[in-house]
């Protein structure tokens, strides 16, 4: 492995997970959506997987761990989004604020309930990902064993 | 007439629930406001009589060990209460009076009197043989001599259904109404208009009367003489092996099989044969629809502006890319080479207004870079056999690429699509407070379509996970 790749490729890890904020923060009025950039952060994960094997890897970024429990967290946000207007006696997945209501606007960002099932998806994209990536990382450090 | 050849009880009532469903069939073939009412009321009365025959067959199964109606009979005293429910059940299918069955009857009897002598003829033939092959049923299980000893009583919960359900179609023999506004309410849906459902009892000698007492007259008759019966019935069973549907049914089953499996060889013998297994037919499904749609205005070579050039260049790398992925030997070329491809066309799409299929594109192709990768990395060490059949090979892959070209281009020179659910998608994205419409799509508009596939991701790594480590999560 080349001593350029070894310091590049960890070090890329932080400009990619801003990419994937601005690509959710931006994705409702700009291109781009939660499943982006979860994938963004997925591969930058992966490179360093790629880059300083599974071990090393896990080991820099004790917070790969919790994984499945954001893919878990990002399922269970998308479905509370989803069937939450039930309980209110509206058909699932209707968003607040209504069409024509004004938006709580942070900057770019508007909160609505829609941008949080974005991020929800987002966060189980990128969970699912690691995941998978970790396994597969595993299985070929056991063959390699 | 096969259900008074069976002797296994089920098959006896399976027959006649095919058959039953023949007349459904019939009354919604004649057609008319009463031939629909008829069929409702008719699947009403059936599904009540023979699910209690079904439950009765089961009851006595249970209590003797025996499913065979030869060796059944004479249960009458064994079973008082199972031998009057299931009778009942079994009278309402005969559609004898005081019954459900006799209201389904009489529409039945009326709707095909409407339509003519034949069909008359025919309705009461097949009442008939009801008659005669739900009274052997009946008959055979609990009159007679006692054949096998039951032994264990029917269970009260198993006789219990039945009894309610023979309670409900004496019940509705004696007051139909409640049954009858069911079946117009149902029926009015079927016939796509109002109708009125209005079985009752006629004293007089009416058509529909005397087709009835023709039916049971008919009926008994087969029934009582078994002499009659036997030979007419094996007859027609033997004439069934050899020329029914059935047989024709296995026969064409067997040679779809045979088409299938010489088929199926062919396409897994190797890689190659896979590939065109879909290849192929995509072409040539392509070349017909080239053939019978109209193709004026599509087809046309337009002006190239020097705006254009961008476009142009990476569409040549693209191509590039593309020639040398088939070409080159190796195996990292390629793939890389199929990189620079994708990466051209996401450029392109950039370009041309789709920014969103951009950003995916870019992503999908890094991610399969990635698995390519690493998939080759573990592959052993190359042993390159060069492909026979090259000229097949490359007849194959021009033919596909020529239809692929050719759809491509067709669907590209169409005016854009703003028309219909995607101008109705634009037009309403910003009421959603969304500026990208793909986005707001996802989120919102067809929100719950995201939610199930998200739901499919995490259940699908749950998989991944449980087939790589067994279950642990990390």
């Amino acid at each position: 492995m080349s001593v350029i790749l070894e310091v590049v490729c960890p070090r890329l890890l932080g400009p990619a997970a801003m990419v994937a904020a601005a690509i959710i923060v931006k994705g409702y009025s700009d291109v781009g959506d939660g499943f982006s950039a979860g994938v963004v952060v997925a591969l930058a994960v992966a490179l360093r997987y790629v880059t300083l094997g599974a071990e090393r890897a896990e080991r820099s970024l004790p917070v790969l761990r919790h994984a499945p429990v954001l893919a878990v967290a990002g399922l269970l946000l998308v479905l509370a989004i989803g069937f939450f207007p039930v309980a209110f006696g509206e058909p699932p997945l209707t968003h607040f604020p209504r069409a024509g209501e004004p938006v709580v606007e942070i900057g770019a960002l508007e909160l609505t309930t829609a941008v949080a099932l974005d991020v929800g998806i987002f966060l189980l994209v990128a969970g699912a990902l690691v995941e998978t990536i970790h396994q597969i990382a595993r299985l070929v450090e056991e063959r390699r064993a | 007439m096969l259900a008074l050849a069976q002797d296994e009880l089920k098959q006896i009532l399976a027959h006649s629930t095919i058959s039953q469903y023949g007349y459904v069939v019939t009354l919604y073939g004649i057609g008319g406001a009463t031939a629909a009412g008829a069929a409702t009321l008719y699947v009403l009365a059936h599904a009540i009589a023979k699910s209690a025959l079904f439950m009765t067959a089961g009851a006595v199964t249970v209590a003797t060990g025996e499913s065979k109606l030869s060796r059944l009979g004479g249960l009458r005293r064994r079973m008082p209460a199972l031998a009057v429910a299931s009778g009942v059940a079994a009278a309402t299918l005969a559609a004898l009076p005081l019954t459900l069955g006799f209201s389904k009857d009489e529409l039945f009897f009326a709707a095909a009197t409407e339509h003519g002598r034949a069909v008359q003829l025919l309705a009461v033939g097949a009442a008939a043989l009801t008659v005669a092959y739900i009274g052997r049923f009946w008959l055979g299980l609990f009159t007679g001599p006692l054949q096998t000893q039951p032994s264990a009583p029917v269970p009260p919960l198993l006789l219990a259904p039945i009894v309610v359900l023979g309670a409900l179609a004496v019940v509705g023999g004696i007051v139909v109404e409640p049954f009858a506004r069911l079946a117009e309410d149902a029926a009015a849906a079927t016939y796509a208009g109002p109708l009125e459902v209005a079985p009752a009892y006629h004293a007089e000698l009416g058509s529909e009367n005397r087709m009835a007492l023709a039916a049971w007259a008919l009926g008994a008759l087969i029934l009582v003489v078994p002499r009659v019966r036997a030979p007419l019935v094996g007859a027609f069973a033997r004439a069934g092996e050899r020329a029914g549907p059935r047989r024709w049914y296995a026969l064409s089953l067997l040679w779809l099989n045979r088409v299938s499996d010489w088929a199926h060889d062919r396409e897994v013998r190797d890689l190659r044969n896979s590939i065109a297994a879909v290849l192929v037919p995509a072409a040539v499904l392509i070349a017909i629809a080239l053939a019978v749609t109209p193709t004026r205005g599509s087809y046309e070579v337009g002006p190239v502006a020097l705006g254009d050039l961008p476009i142009i260049v990476l569409l040549g790398l693209g191509a590039l890319a593309a020639v040398t992925a088939a070409r080159d030997r190796g195996r990292l070329q390629p793939v890389l080479a199929l990189s620079v491809l994708g990466f051209a066309l996401a450029g392109v799409y950039a370009m041309v207004g789709a920014p969103d299929v951009a950003l995916v594109a870019v992503l999908v192709e890094t991610v399969l870079a990635y698995v390519f990768v690493g998939v080759f990395a573990r592959l052993p060490p190359a042993t390159v056999r060069r492909p026979r059949r090259r000229a097949r090979n490359a007849v194959i892959g021009a033919a596909a690429g020529a239809s692929a070209f050719a759809a491509i281009w067709g669907a590209l020179s169409r005016p854009t699509a703003t028309t219909g659910v995607a101008a109705e998608h634009i037009e309403r994205a910003p009421e959603a407070h969304g500026g990208d419409v793909v986005t707001v799509i996802l989120a919102d508009f067809r929100g719950l379509d995201t939610m199930v596939e998200v739901t499919v991701l995490a259940v699908a790594v749950v998989g991944v996970a449980s087939l790589l480590s067994r279950g642990r999560a990390w």
